[in-house]
């Protein structure tokens, strides 16, 4: 099956929206901004001091969100660039 | 006679000073840490610091005879956004390049209680950010845990520590960090917290 390349960027449009929001949703659906570590709550023995361990990850939020849909309207857009595939007539 | 009284004003010095104790504030565990939350309409900052290091001198049996400087790496100021933790470093914000520092300078301890190894005190002080520097009182709290050095460094150095815990607001207006500006997201009043434990090995 061979699509034609204006159909092929509107597949591609939906994919990266598709995974941007779904890599959002099942991340937690962080409604601040992305984040790239995450921190867990810890407490010294000894002093009691309450204290946050940093732990590396990535959380996407919602300027993740809106950098995939801004990019993946471009690729919609820039579809249009592309004339339809043009039909013989008989 | 005057040799003698000499040696009476020395010996007396010797003995006030003799309960003193220097709390060293860097800890190598990592679990010193500043808390600052800033609470905008739009927006909600939080972030941390462990960069802490500083001397207190402190006498345990005396909670009002108690001087030092905590002094903060402003560079170790975190936030989890990478782009906001650039912008708040930076020369608009905290501009940690020229003023590298910040600082509490503790002056006087007003209104102590003492309760056993712990207690209370409102601490009069200096607090120093971008490079204005300003008096505030802050309600502190202090546990004095004798010998407990050895629990926490394995067995290795024997000594005190010193715990101490606050939480205070500043205004960020007041330290020339855009005043009045962007306050539907960056909030001008700064929740700071503040929990430490400064070690005084015996020697």
């Amino acid at each position: 099956m061979k699509f034609p390349f204006r159909t092929a960027l509107r597949l591609l449009a939906l994919f990266i929206l598709s995974t941007c929001l779904s890599w959002w949703w099942f991340s937690g659906a962080d409604k601040g901004w992305t984040k790239t570590y995450v921190t867990i709550p810890a407490t010294d023995e000894i002093t009691g001091i309450s204290y946050e361990v940093k732990q590396e990850k990535f959380v996407p939020g919602v300027d993740f969100v809106a950098l995939g849909t801004g990019l993946s309207f471009a690729v919609f857009a820039s579809s249009f660039l592309f004339s339809k595939r043009k039909t013989r007539s008989l | 006679m005057k040799i003698q009284t000499l040696a009476i004003a020395a010996l007396l010095a010797t003995q006030a000073f003799a309960d003193e104790v220097a709390f060293d504030f860097k800890d190598p565990k990592g679990v010193n840490n500043i808390v600052f939350k800033l609470d905008a309409p739009l927006e909600s900052i939080s972030g941390t610091t462990n960069g802490i290091s500083g001397t207190i001198s402190a006498d345990p049996a005396e909670p009002e005879d108690i001087e030092g400087k905590i002094i903060v790496d402003a560079k170790t100021l975190t936030v989890p956004n990478p782009m906001m933790q650039e912008h708040m470093l930076g020369a608009e914000w905290l501009d940690t390049a020229k003023h590298p520092e910040i600082t509490f300078e503790i002056k006087e301890v007003l209104n102590s209680k003492k309760d056993g190894n712990a207690g209370t005190a409102d601490v009069k002080g200096v607090f120093t950010l971008k490079g204005v520097s300003k008096e505030v009182v802050v309600p502190v709290k202090v546990t004095y845990l004798p010998g407990r050095l050895a629990d926490r460094t394995g067995g290795k150095l024997q000594g005190d520590l010193l715990v101490v815990r606050t939480n205070f607001q500043i205004n960020r207006g007041d330290y020339g960090i855009k005043q009045g500006e962007n306050l539907d997201k960056v909030s001008d009043v700064i929740d700071i917290s503040l929990a430490l434990a400064g070690a005084a090995p015996k020697k």
